[in-house]
């Protein structure tokens, strides 16, 4: 047990100083242990203490991006890429790359609307009252990102899996999380972990666990150029770190 | 820019005797350096990356990101250089890359060259497509290494490019360097900008293809090239 509770405020210290994805997150995970109460466990540690009125409400954090931000930033953006494609070599008035710039800003918005949108927005009807205390899980979610280091995409497949308690979740949500948090410059390390925080943090189940396995561009367009190389995170949460036979259970059931 | 091949160049490369004439390479180098593309030198490729690095600075600050943050100090500069690899093809010409390697070879039977991996960026979107080439040609008494059609192949891909031109400028890049009784290209990919945006569907598959010389006229031919590649 105190191994448990060391290992949380651990957890939490990690992430509550964290400035990711273009925003502060104040925000820390709420495992349970075997032995839990109802609501979130916040593990009163010294740097957190000051975090711990954040973390009920962390996932319901504010946008930093709306649609009039958009469409007021899409003539830098465009100018930007004007200026990558002389950079480049190429002739921007040539017939093909006349538009590229309003089309290249356009779908870079696109790549990062996660941005835009908020958990509460996308979760908030769709949690149930269910006795169901049987493991979930949705996998082989296609996952579309941007390495935030080159800004190359990074694709992928996301398996999630979770341990309701008294409460289930829409089905479809935790596809709609997966976009949320992968429609953004993004580490696979950092995607994976906010996937299962978000989960953790609505619904709070008895666990979660999250498996990423994705390809990267960056790995094979350029660089090292390994075609078939694949990379794998997973975060695991609650009764799915603290139980190995769970853990072995979901990920017998994520393999084909 | 995107080297263009029109008529002009189809004559220049026209050389019955080979390679041997050494004023004769000399002169085609110089048409097909000047005509064919402009290559763009590495030592500007080190002149523009600031340029390059301000410009993805702007992108991230419009994106509404924090460029001070640890994961993006240093991604403008990766992100420069990165484009400037996947765009390295305009800094090669297809002469540097082929010189050597064209043997005479009596052999008049079907060389294929299949599954080559190519990635490209799609130039209406700056965003990556990728898939596989497949390559055939009926030499002429002269074959080609085979690793140069796959190096033909980088050289059209890493630019901004359209799959059907992509396909175009392999073939006839082979055709002008071999003269080859026929060549055959068809390339099998998956749009980015397509996939992660717009239409949003995952599976879909654009598949292109050239058909030049007697893979056009004779159909037993061009039959023949497109069983071996499928299976």
């Amino acid at each position: 047990m105190d191994h448990a509770k060391q290992k949380q405020s651990e957890k939490q210290v990690a992430y509550s100083t964290d400035s990711v994805n273009g925003h502060v997150e104040e925000r820390a995970p709420v495992p349970k242990s075997p032995n839990r109460t109802r609501g979130p466990q916040v593990v009163p540690g010294e740097e957190t203490r000051s975090h711990s009125s954040a973390v009920m409400e962390s996932w319901k954090e504010e946008r930093t991006r709306s649609i009039e931000d958009n469409e007021m930033n899409l003539p830098s953006i465009a100018a930007a890429y004007t200026t990558i494609l002389r950079g480049l070599g190429e002739d921007p008035l040539r017939q093909g790359l006349l538009k590229t710039p309003w089309r290249a800003a356009t779908a870079m918005q696109f790549f990062t609307k996660g941005y835009q949108e908020k958990i509460s927005d996308v979760l908030n009807d769709a949690i149930f009252d269910e006795d169901h205390d049987e493991m979930v899980i949705v996998k082989d979610i296609d996952m579309f990102s941007m390495c935030e280091h080159h800004l190359v995409p990074f694709i992928g497949k996301v398996h999630i899996g979770y341990l309701p308690n008294k409460r289930v979740v829409g089905l479809s949500k935790l596809a709609r999380i997966v976009e949320i948090y992968s429609r953004r410059l993004q580490v696979q390390e950092r995607l994976t972990k906010q996937i299962a925080v978000a989960i953790t943090e609505s619904l709070q189940p008895s666990g979660v666990g999250v498996v990423i396995e994705a390809s990267h561009m960056c790995m094979v367009m350029r660089g090292v150029q390994k075609m078939n190389s694949k990379t794998v995170t997973s975060t695991m949460l609650g009764v799915f770190r603290e139980d190995p036979k769970t853990r072995e259970e979901f990920l017998k059931l994520i393999k084909d | 820019m995107n080297g263009v091949c029109n008529g002009n160049i189809v004559t220049e490369y026209n050389c019955h005797n080979g390679f041997s004439d050494q004023a004769m390479i000399e002169s085609k180098k110089a048409a097909v350096q000047n005509k064919h593309e402009k290559s763009r030198k590495e030592s500007e490729d080190e002149s523009t990356l600031p340029a390059l690095e301000t410009a993805y600075n702007a992108i991230l600050k419009g994106l509404g990101e924090n460029t001070d943050r640890q994961g993006l100090l240093l991604t403008p500069r990766r992100a420069a250089k990165a484009m400037q690899f996947l765009t390295k093809g305009y800094h090669e010409t297809v002469y540097d890359v082929l010189n050597d390697a064209i043997f005479d070879e009596d052999h008049d039977e079907m060389v294929i060259v299949k599954d080559i991996d190519m990635f490209s960026l799609c130039e209406h979107h700056l965003v990556p497509f990728f898939g596989k080439v497949h390559i055939g040609y009926l030499p002429n008494k002269r074959v080609v290494g085979l690793s140069k059609l796959a190096r033909i192949v980088e050289i059209f891909s890493r630019r901004l490019q359209v799959q059907e031109r992509l396909t175009k400028q392999i073939a006839l890049a082979i055709t002008e360097a071999l003269n080859p009784a026929g060549v055959a290209v068809v390339i099998e990919a998956a749009h980015m900008c397509m996939v992660m945006r717009g239409v949003q569907k995952m599976n879909s598959r654009t598949i292109t293809s050239t058909m030049l010389g007697v893979f056009r006229e004779d159909p037993k031919t061009r039959e023949e090239f497109l069983s071996l590649v499928r299976s």
